[in-house]
Parts: C-alpha cells; structure tokens; sequence
C-alpha cells in the first residue's frame, strides 16, 4: 500500500507500506522535470516489487535507502 | 504567578493551551494544509466554545494552529516547534481538536497529544468521531468520540472540558463508557460487589433476554489480515492496480461519491501507456487534488507500471484499475469493498496489487 500518511496503513495492520513524500501528489513531485518525476515513480513502484518479494510477519515499511 | 501544581481558584485557573488545524481556525482550507504551527493568544473559532465549558476553573491561555499536511509531512519539525510554545504557556493541558470525521485532522490531533503526553508529561486529550483514523494511531491517546460533523461541536466540548479539568486537577478518570472517552486499552483493577460467575450470568440472561449489557472486555474490532506470502514469480505474475484515490473518467460519468462512496469502480486501462489529464480526473473530497489533475498517474501510476511491464519487471498490468473514495469511509463498508476486491481479483487470477491510498 502507498500511503503519505503512513502511520494509519501501521496501525491498521496492513503488511507492506511504501510510504510517499507528498498527500497532494502521492506517486510524484510538481517540482521535478516530467521525466525526472517519471522516473521517481519507476522507484517508487520497484520499491513496491520489493516489498512484494520480501516475507513479512507485521507492518513493515519499505523506504528505500 | 506560580502556583501549586494541582490547585486552581478563580483569580488562578488552570491553563489549557488549545490546537487546532488551518481550516477550524479559520486561516484556509486546502489551500493552507501545509501551513507550519503557529501561536495564538486566547482562544480561536472553536476555543470560545471551549472557553465557555472550562470557566471559571480553567482558560485558554492560547491557541497552536498548525496544517494537516504539515503535521504528516514534517512530523519531528511539527512536534519540535509545538512543544515549546505548550512548555512556555506553562499549560496545565492540552486540548486537540475536536477533528470530528476529518482523517489527517484526527491523525494530527493524535500525534500532538501523543508528544505532549510523552515528552512534556502534560495531560492531553483529542476529540474526533469513533471511525476517524487518527483514533488508532497514537494508543493509548485519550479520546472523546463526537459526531461526524461540526453539528457535534457543543456536546463534545463539553465533555472534553470537563475531562480536561479532571486531569488538570491530577484525579483519576473513571472508566471510558462512564466518563464519555473511548476505551484506551488501559486496565484498571477494581473491586466489584460480586464476583466474576455472579456478572458473567448476568450478562448472559440480559442477552438471552435481548437487553443491552456491557461487556468487561471489549473485542477489538479491527480484522487481523495475515501477511500474504512473499512472491518469487513476479516476472510472471499479472499485477492490478487498485486505488482509493477517486481517479474516474472525466465528468464522473458513474457519479462516484467524493467522500463515504457508496461502491466501488472499475475502469479499462487497457492499451493505455498512462492516465491522460483530459480524460481522467481526481475527485476525491479529502485533499488538494489540482496536482493529481494535472496528471492523474500520480495516484494511477500507469505510465510507470508500463515501464516495469516492458522490462519485464512484472508479468503483466492488469485490464482493469479499481477504483473508489476512501476518506469518511465506514469501516463495515470498506471491509465489504475489500472482501468484494478480493474475491474479484482472486477469481482473475491477479497475484499482486499495487494499492495507493490517498
């Protein structure tokens, strides 16, 4: 799940978070070129192909570095 | 000014420092959700009402209005200029909200009492409505559960003064259906005039009777999904992609409610690289949505699920998105949607979703 609010999907339970930088523009930022914004989204996904890859037992939040 | 902890009198009342958001104080809407704290002298919009209920034992000394999207965004930053401005006021407690069924006010309010609690050992409590997610987030927070709207405004001031001014004065709160909070999870022994056989056989001829009973040890209400499994195959896998952003066509030909959706959608994306401007659109009622409209794969990533689709990242992108509302969403409602979702996609042979909540 993409969340900007991510402190709700933990305390629901849910088990795979990728948590997002901006409410107004979860998967994006208006301040980024459009191919750079793109590719920002790229990562955000590949992080959530990550999270899908990985065994969990509880809420956990796959960030990135 | 210094008085003894504990003792107030009508020239001395307790001092209750009040938060509230941009829009309750009445600074702006949307517009002004990433508003940073501020302090207010006295009280603001709601804290008069407030003020009224805490007289003369207690005031507002003042007022922290901060936005929603910056509390979420910068929380440390949120807490690190709110505390000082709790500290200086030399406050008694605090008082957040009432956030009603407004969910990242609910969030917000949750996150400060939290702070207040935790790092200033300053009494705080919230208001907002039993469902509003904040409720959740920051146990064992005390909270007043009001009406979904403003129309509740008196009667949860009301309670959350009088609650206020009972920890202000260091006494012990009595149990949550009895005092009006909700239940914090915190158990309290007590001595009960009969013992524990005596009131289970009373609860249950009041059931069998169909009378009301109150139970001594509350369910909790919230389904415990499992993880699913971890997956190896994604390269095979058909991956679909859900939302409860309120992406729908232009002109929201299904009429898809912008809060409390009564259904969810499915729309084709099939064929399509990403999700254009002039096509689709952003009608969720809880946030700014003029960035998503600009481009709409900010909360449908289409263009970017295109991209691992090619590199063979993932199998395939499903046919079809799925889509509804999630702000102000009954949660019986929404565990129907996701039991409804999940049968769907099983049935489709979906191994994986891509789930953005706005």
């Amino acid at each position: 799940m993409y969340s900007a609010l991510h402190r709700i999907p933990f305390s629901l339970g849910v088990s795979r978070i990728v948590p997002c930088p901006l409410i107004t523009c979860l998967l994006g930022d208006p301040a980024l070129p459009p191919d750079e914004e793109r590719g920002m989204r790229v990562d955000l996904l590949r992080r959530g192909l990550v999270a899908l890859r990985t065994p969990v037992q509880s809420p956990t939040a796959f960030a990135g570095d | 000014m210094l008085r003894a902890p504990g003792a107030a009198s009508d020239a001395h009342p307790y001092a209750i420092v009040h938060y509230l958001n941009q829009f309750a104080a009445g600074i702006g809407a949307e517009k002004s959700a990433d508003l940073a704290p501020r302090w207010v002298d006295g009280p603001v919009g709601p804290g008069k009402l407030l003020q009224a209920a805490l007289h003369p034992a207690g005031r507002v000394v003042g007022t922290i209005v901060c936005g929603d999207d910056y509390v979420a965004m910068h929380s440390a930053d949120a807490i690190a200029a709110i505390l000082p401005y709790v500290r200086e006021a030399r406050a008694d407690a605090l008082i957040a909200g009432p956030a009603f069924g407004a969910g990242r006010y609910g969030v917000a309010c949750s996150t400060i009492c939290e702070a207040c609690r935790d790092q200033l050992a300053i009494p705080a409590l919230a208001g907002m409505h039993r469902e509003n997610p904040g409720v959740d987030v920051a146990r064992p927070t005390l909270i007043v559960p009001t009406a979904e709207t403003a129309l509740g405004m008196p009667d949860a001031v009301r309670t959350l003064a009088r609650l206020a001014l009972t920890l202000c004065r260091g006494e012990a709160l009595g149990p949550a259906a009895a005092e009006g909070y909700l239940p914090t999870g915190i158990k309290k022994n007590i001595r009960a005039p009969q013992n524990g056989a005596q009131r289970a056989t009373v609860m249950l001829l009041r059931k069998i009777a169909g009378t009301p009973f109150q139970t001594e040890i509350e369910v909790p209400q919230v389904d415990q999904v499992p993880p699913a499994p971890a997956l190896d195959d994604l390269a095979h896998a058909t991956v679909a992609l859900v939302t409860t952003g309120g992406i729908v066509p232009k002109g929201n030909p299904d009429r898809l409610e912008s809060r409390r959706a009564s259904r969810w959608l499915k729309y084709s994306i099939a064929g399509r690289a990403d999700l254009s401007p002039d096509e689709f659109e952003c009608i969720h009622g809880g946030f700014d949505g003029t960035d998503t409209n600009k481009d709409p794969d900010r909360v449908t990533p289409i263009d970017a699920l295109r991209v691992l689709e090619r590199n063979g990242e993932i199998g395939r992108l499903y046919d079809w998105m799925y889509v509804t509302t999630g702000n102000a969403a009954p949660l019986d409602r929404a565990q129907k949607f996701g039991r409804e979702l999940a049968d769907e996609l099983r049935r489709e042979g979906i191994r994986a979703v891509i789930f953005t909540a706005t």
